[in-house]
């Protein structure tokens, strides 16, 4: 089930909420689960198990883990576990493809489906169990509660990647109040309009651009197309994220946020952090810190900038460009490292410029998973050539771009953060949720880019 | 209780948010469902039934989302409101429809033509198949007779190439006569060829190519003319933006002696019931059968074979000056064989009548070699 739907408005809300209300404290979390469970299997019933075992698993984890010496052992055997399952469901095919090219065999591809979710649950129960080997959290004794940690549905299938230390305190005891499931709605909303007002309805034009084959398109139209993927990506995911965290707090949790104005950066590394907060955050505590951060030598550093990153873009898909994408990041924040960011400080405009210029290009690559497309789509942004194809997408774009930009920097936020309990920021709450249940009626075009991670 | 229902008024968003999701769902629970959506011309889907194979294999949950989707409350005013949405982001473009100058819509079309190219092959065939004399006639449709009205840019095949090469082609065979609608269509100026806001041409843009398709066409001056006013179409009904003006639909007295479409027998060539319902030009040879045949008044004894699309049913009146016989086939709907339906009489002749829209998205001409 997606958020941005009428089904989940108008069946799954209703009912969920009013029996999670009136359950008393102790079975909430229960509810909760069982809730988690009805929504994950309504579209994907099969590959429930997958969580199950999962969360079996990495609750004896847990209790053997404090209990014995042998921590290592037995952090390596969840860990083996958690990520060979998120390499056989999601990566096998790609293996098998260039294992097929290099060695030149012929195995056959397997029939694999991604399991919704799988490359976020993974980093999160990952998460505990790592945290627990360090000794920072204590193992949880009740496997419902860490079920529902998991399984929680608002972040269950795109994030935020929320870890446990974050809720571990709420999973146990929570108040719920109004103030919260007031301000939890108001973010919910936030989130729907983001996404299916913004971003489905500038997105289309990528994908336009697709169907007419980028080889056809003049270079204002090849620009319009990657400047709307770029808003597209964001009112996509940080929309997710928003409605994740806004019924979080109807829940009575804090989640991290995911995302700070993103497009408002002034060069690549304080994009990074702004865009997608919790995958960085977990990165760099799981991975790169482990690895040595920059505590070893400059050497040693680029080098596990290099391995932070190339996982960072293979775990957005099991494509060659993702890793691309990857590396294109640390290749950037390197020289930003070592002598961009001096200059760029001192020079606003040009600082952002430079900023989203790279970041719109790094989507281009993340977008197109063919290596010749993606080249001769770069070939038409600067081909210099003329049609008047772009004049009738500019009409049609324009607005809905406009809206965009503004939307993308943070000149609304800080007013509607002064008026939002007023008449007027009531009115406009309800005016962007009666707007997005129009659009979803009507929707002809409504995917989450999110879903394939 | 009443302490925390006192506080709730603090928390006015809490309140019509609970209403809002709950009024809705109430809604779906207890608002009998509706059978069908007239002017998007189908039928809704219903609350499907809950069974254990559905729930299995993953149909009930589709189901079940696509009839939370068609039975909202309020769902004209919905797609009303979206509508009006688009238009203020200054678009002119709503779910592939696009408004041109003096509020004419149009249909968004990026394809390649290749289905197009893909059913002359198969007309070529059955031209250089049969023994008899074919009449071929390709349509344009507005976006190519209108051209100075679509807005800049939009995306649209260049019909008239298509159309011309795929002529070219026709006439090289034998017993055939092309008739070329781009050019009787064009220059017609400011008339009244294509309705504004249906994807069919008008009743005088069909007169027109009559007049080319008739060795003998009557004078539609000696016609008593009729009009249905307030027609909103296809186009309109995935539209739905504001300010777009109706159409008029016209239609001639012509009597008959008796015709068949489909399961009707009747003896004239509208069904003026339509006349009260969304589907308006439906009215014209009582919408669109697989198998038709009229008995005309024209005393010439000779017969014509028409293989159409809607568009002909507008045309079909008129020839019935022409031919005292007239079969109408809508190969979307014939399950019998063409090749039988031939064989059995040798002395009528063959219309071939589609517009180009049709061509492009069609996928039953096949049937016309089996």
């Amino acid at each position: 089930m997606v958020f941005s739907s009428l089904l989940f408005l108008f069946w799954f809300l209703p009912i969920f909420f009013l029996i999670y209300y009136l359950a008393p404290p102790k079975f909430k979390n229960a509810v909760l689960l069982t809730g988690s469970i009805a929504f994950y299997a309504w579209g994907e019933p099969k590959f429930l198990i997958l969580i199950f075992i999962s969360i079996f698993v990495n609750y004896i984890a847990g209790i053997v883990m404090s209990k014995v010496s042998y921590k290592k052992i037995v952090l390596i055997i969840a860990l083996l576990y958690d990520f060979s399952m998120l390499l056989v469901f999601k990566y096998t095919n790609f293996f098998i493809e260039n294992l097929n090219s290099i060695a030149g065999l012929n195995i056959e591809l397997v029939d694999i489906t991604l399991p919704l979710g799988i490359s976020f649950y993974t980093f999160q129960i990952a998460s505990y169990i790592i945290d627990l080997y360090k000794g920072e959290i204590e193992a949880e004794k009740n496997i419902i509660n860490l079920g529902t940690y998991l399984c929680m549905f608002p972040q269950l299938i795109a994030g935020p990647i929320v870890v446990y230390s974050d809720v571990s305190k709420k999973l146990h005891e929570r108040r719920i109040i109004l103030f919260d499931i007031e301000e939890g709605i108001r973010i919910f909303i936030l989130g729907l309009g983001s996404k299916v007002i913004i971003a489905n309805n500038v997105g289309s034009l990528f994908d336009r651009a697709v169907e007419l084959g980028f080889s056809n398109i003049s270079m204002p139209l090849a620009w319009l197309s990657m400047i709307s993927y770029t808003l597209q990506i964001y009112f996509d995911f940080n929309g997710y994220s928003l409605m994740a965290i806004g019924l979080g707090k109807m829940l009575g949790f804090d989640f991290p946020k995911n995302f700070d104005f993103p497009y408002i950066s002034r060069s690549l590394t304080e994009f990074w952090r702004r865009w997608h907060i919790t995958l960085s955050t977990w990165f760099r505590e799981y991975i790169y810190i482990p690895l040595g951060g920059n505590r070893r030598g400059k050497a040693r550093t680029y080098v596990n900038l290099f391995i932070v990153w190339a996982l960072t873009g293979f775990w957005h898909g099991a494509s060659w460009n993702f890793i691309l994408w990857g590396l294109f990041f640390f290749v950037m924040l390197s020289i930003e490292k070592t002598w961009l960011m001096k200059f760029l400080d001192k020079n606003k405009i040009i600082s952002h410029i430079y900023a989203l210029l790279l970041i719109s290009l790094s989507w281009m690559i993340f977008a197109i998973t063919d290596m010749r497309e993606l080249g001769t789509f770069i070939g038409r942004l600067f081909s210099f050539s003329y049609s008047n194809d772009f004049i009738y997408y500019l009409r049609n774009y324009a607005g809905i771009i406009i809206v965009g930009c503004i939307f993308a920097t943070p000149v609304f936020k800080n007013v509607y953060e002064k008026y939002k309990r007023s008449f007027a920021g009531i009115l406009v709450s309800v005016v962007i949720l009666v707007i997005s249940v129009a659009y979803l009626t009507d929707a002809t075009y409504n995917p989450f880019l999110y879903f394939r991670f | 209780m009443k302490k925390k229902f006192g506080e709730l008024t603090e928390y006015p968003l809490v309140i019509i948010f609970a209403i809002f999701i709950v009024a809705f769902f109430a809604c779906y629970l207890f608002v009998p469902s509706k059978e069908k959506s007239e002017w998007e011309n189908r039928y809704l889907a219903k609350r499907p039934e809950l069974t254990l194979v559905d729930v299995a294999d993953g149909s009930f949950m589709q189901k079940f989302e696509s009839y939370t989707n068609d039975q909202i409350a309020g769902r004209d005013l919905f797609i009303k409101i979206k509508a009006v949405c688009e238009m203020s982001l200054l678009k002119n473009c709503n779910n592939g429809i696009v408004r041109g100058k003096e509020s004419n819509l149009y249909t968004e079309d990026i394809s390649d033509a290749s289905l197009f190219i893909k059913n002359k092959d198969v007309i070529k065939k059955f031209i250089e198949q049969t023994d008899k004399t074919v009449t071929v006639a390709i349509a344009p449709n507005a976006c190519e007779v209108n051209k100075e009205l679509i807005p800049v840019g939009m995306p649209c095949p260049d019909q008239a190439s298509f159309i011309s090469n795929f002529n070219q082609e026709i006439s090289l065979l034998k017993n055939t006569h092309v008739v070329d609608l781009v050019e009787a269509l064009s220059g017609h100026g400011e008339e009244y060829l294509y309705y504004r806001t249906d994807h069919h041409w008008t009743t005088t843009g069909a007169y027109l190519a009559y007049r080319e398709i008739s060795n003998n066409p009557i004078e539609i001056s000696t016609l008593n003319e009729n009009k249905i006013e307030n027609f909103y179409g296809t186009l309109y009904a995935k539209y739905k933006g504001l300010s777009i003006k109706p159409d008029v639909i016209s239609y001639y007295d012509i009597p008959i002696k008796e015709a068949v479409f489909g399961d009707v027998k009747t003896d004239t060539l509208y069904d003026l019931s339509k006349a009260d319902v969304f589907d308006k030009y439906g009215l014209f040879l009582y919408g669109n059968s697989g198998y038709s045949n009229i008995k005309t008044k024209c005393e010439n004894g000779k017969s014509l074979i028409v293989f159409k699309d809607s568009y002909a049913n507008s045309v079909i009146p008129f020839l019935t000056f022409d031919y005292s016989d007239i079969t109408i086939i809508d190969l979307r709907y014939y399950g019998e064989s063409v090749k039988e339906l031939i064989s059995e009489d040798n002395n009528s002749d063959i219309l071939i009548l589609y517009n180009f829209d049709f061509l492009n998205e069609d996928k039953h001409m096949y049937k016309l070699l089996k």
